[in-house]
């Protein structure tokens, strides 16, 4: 399958130590939440401890790469180099449970579509940069093995 | 989720608000947009502060509290005012009304100032993009900002496309909020944003981000604000009129913030709902006790979440409570009677506080609410929900 493009540089994420694992693992295409050893609760954004029983001993988690599209807006003014309007930003919750931010690869999708299956795929700037990204259809077999794995 | 557990134990007769004043935002608007500089963040709170004290027929040297606003530094604001008061902090706009009143309760302080000035529009402040401001204090203003999701217009875009999702309310039934706002702004000489808007030029103006349009977004412009805040005693001696609060209530919903877990899944319902109630019990008065509501409204989707989360309609329908029942001086219940933020000024919820005592003072000319007695202001900025219940004093 051939990866995904963007014709121009990301924002640079917000720096901050605990995120990146987050960010090593999206690099690999193999994106990992933080998960509690204390009660299990997936989390994020990461952080050093768990904001449910306050346990810092965490592991990280490759996700299934699928979620439910919860809600979206689409950018008309552009406030970033890298996004041109309309430039659409969904979220969806993640089948580990947390809601997930990202583009959606796809575009602006009708009224009525909140439940909408979700997969993540992964997109390329041209600094090589990596970041995850909605579609709101599988596209194709490669995405659908690639989810059961 | 711990909200709903709210017990009110203040005395809120306790305090009044004897004193308050603003700056001339619409002459300030007109001087920043032909490049001037007609202030910095400072001396516009020391413009209303002036004016306020003025309002409030007290001497300066009777303020013994002070509470400054987010946007200028709590020690130097106070030295520039040649403050010395025995307790102070820094707040937002009601956030320092509710710790005034406790102060005051608590014999902390018996005469308050609270201060505020913003010189956002000429210092060009971004609320998005590569600087957006307030990261610092909600990780959600600039986590997203790889994905492109950047500006609080956005977060609210999102929460309203869920809105519509869930409840069905149409863009057309939003567009009642911007302009009953304006046409309460046609009626203050002070508004910045003045002429008439038919829900057609609502619908024809363009998007910004979708599904919210251009009408749907707060000014930005500088300016400052001020309020003078007594005990109960020291309001019945002062000069000016006095107007009691009545009743405060407050419930945060902070925990998935960043991810907008309280924003899309609950709306900030829960919290909203317990704010109110602490302030109604309080007061002793409900939702239909109110002659108007002032609603901070940074993007006008908070008014039917306010309105749903305060207890004016049911859930899911204040797309038609605002359609059908009207939310204008006009019609029905009357919401931000000065403008608000989308065509008064943005004064980050510190101008809502002045109208709201302004109305109860029934001093408030062409946009005046007949026979207004109790007015709540309301808030839920990134899940702090705040109510406060404006009355004739106790």
């Amino acid at each position: 399958m051939t990866p995904t493009t963007w014709p121009e540089p990301f924002p640079d994420p917000v720096a901050r130590p605990a995120d990146e694992p987050f960010w090593q693992s999206v690099q690999a295409h193999r994106m990992a939440l933080q998960k509690c050893a204390g009660c299990g609760h997936v989390r994020y954004p990461a952080a050093a401890h768990c904001p449910q029983c306050l346990s810092e001993a965490a592991t990280w988690q490759q996700i299934a790469g699928t979620a439910e599209l919860v809600s979206w807006c689409t950018f008309h003014r552009q406030y970033l180099p890298a996004f041109p309007p309309p430039h659409t930003v969904a979220v969806g919750r993640l089948a580990e449970g947390p809601l997930f931010v990202a583009m959606l690869l796809d575009g602006a999708p009708p009224d009525g579509a909140a439940g909408r299956a979700l997969s993540i795929d992964y997109v390329t700037d041209p600094e090589g940069r990596v970041l995850p990204a909605f579609r709101q259809h599988p596209a194709g077999r490669d995405a659908k093995e690639e989810e059961t794995q | 989720m711990s909200a709903g557990q709210a017990t009110p134990r203040l005395s809120p007769g306790g305090a009044a608000v004897i004193g308050v004043g603003h700056t001339d935002w619409a002459e300030d608007y007109r001087r920043t947009r032909a490049g001037e500089r007609p202030g910095t963040s400072e001396s516009y709170a020391a413009r209303a502060f002036v004016r306020a004290l003025a309002d409030s027929g007290i001497g300066k040297s009777e303020i013994d509290g002070l509470i400054v606003g987010p946007t200028t530094p709590y020690e130097r604001t106070a030295e520039s005012l040649g403050l010395n008061p025995r307790w102070g902090g820094q707040e937002d706009a009601v956030g320092a009304v509710v710790n005034a009143v406790m102060a005051i309760q608590t014999g902390m302080a018996e005469v308050v100032a609270l201060v505020y000035g913003n010189d956002q529009r000429s210092a060009k402040v971004q609320y998005g993009g590569p600087q957006a401001a307030g990261g610092d204090r909600y990780l959600s203003y600039i986590y997203h900002a790889p994905w492109g999701l950047t500006s609080q217009g956005a977060l609210y875009a999102l929460m309203f496309q869920r809105y519509k999702e869930i409840h069905g309310i149409t863009e057309r039934e939003l567009g009642e909020v911007a302009v009953a706002q304006r046409l309460a702004a046609s009626l203050n000489d002070n508004a910045i944003m003045r002429k008439r808007l038919t829900i057609e030029d609502y619908m024809e103006a363009r998007y910004i981000c979708a599904p919210l349009r251009l009408y749907d977004y707060c000014l930005i412009n500088d300016g400052g604000v001020a309020l003078v805040i007594a005990s109960a005693d020291r309001a019945r001696r002062a000069a000016g009129a006095a107007v009691g609060i009545r009743g405060v209530g407050r419930s945060d919903l902070n925990a998935g913030a960043t991810t907008f877990e309280p924003r899309l899944t609950q709306f900030y319902r829960p919290a909203q709902q317990a704010a109110g109630r602490a302030s109604y019990e309080m007061a002793g008065v409900g939702p239909q006790d109110m002659d108007a509501v002032q609603i901070y409204d940074s993007f006008s989707c908070h008014i039917p979440f306010a309105l749903e989360g305060f207890g004016y309609c049911g859930e899911g329908e204040a797309g038609r409570f605002m359609r059908d029942h009207g939310i204008s001086l006009e019609r029905g219940l009357p919401v931000n009677t000065a403008g608000g933020h989308l065509s008064e000024t943005y004064m980050q919820g510190w101008a809502h506080q002045i109208e709201a005592v302004r109305q109860v003072r029934g001093e408030c000319g062409a946009r005046q609410v007949p026979g207004c007695r109790h007015v709540q202001y309301c808030s839920d900025v990134a899940g702090k929900a705040f109510s406060i219940i404006y009355g004739e004093p106790a």
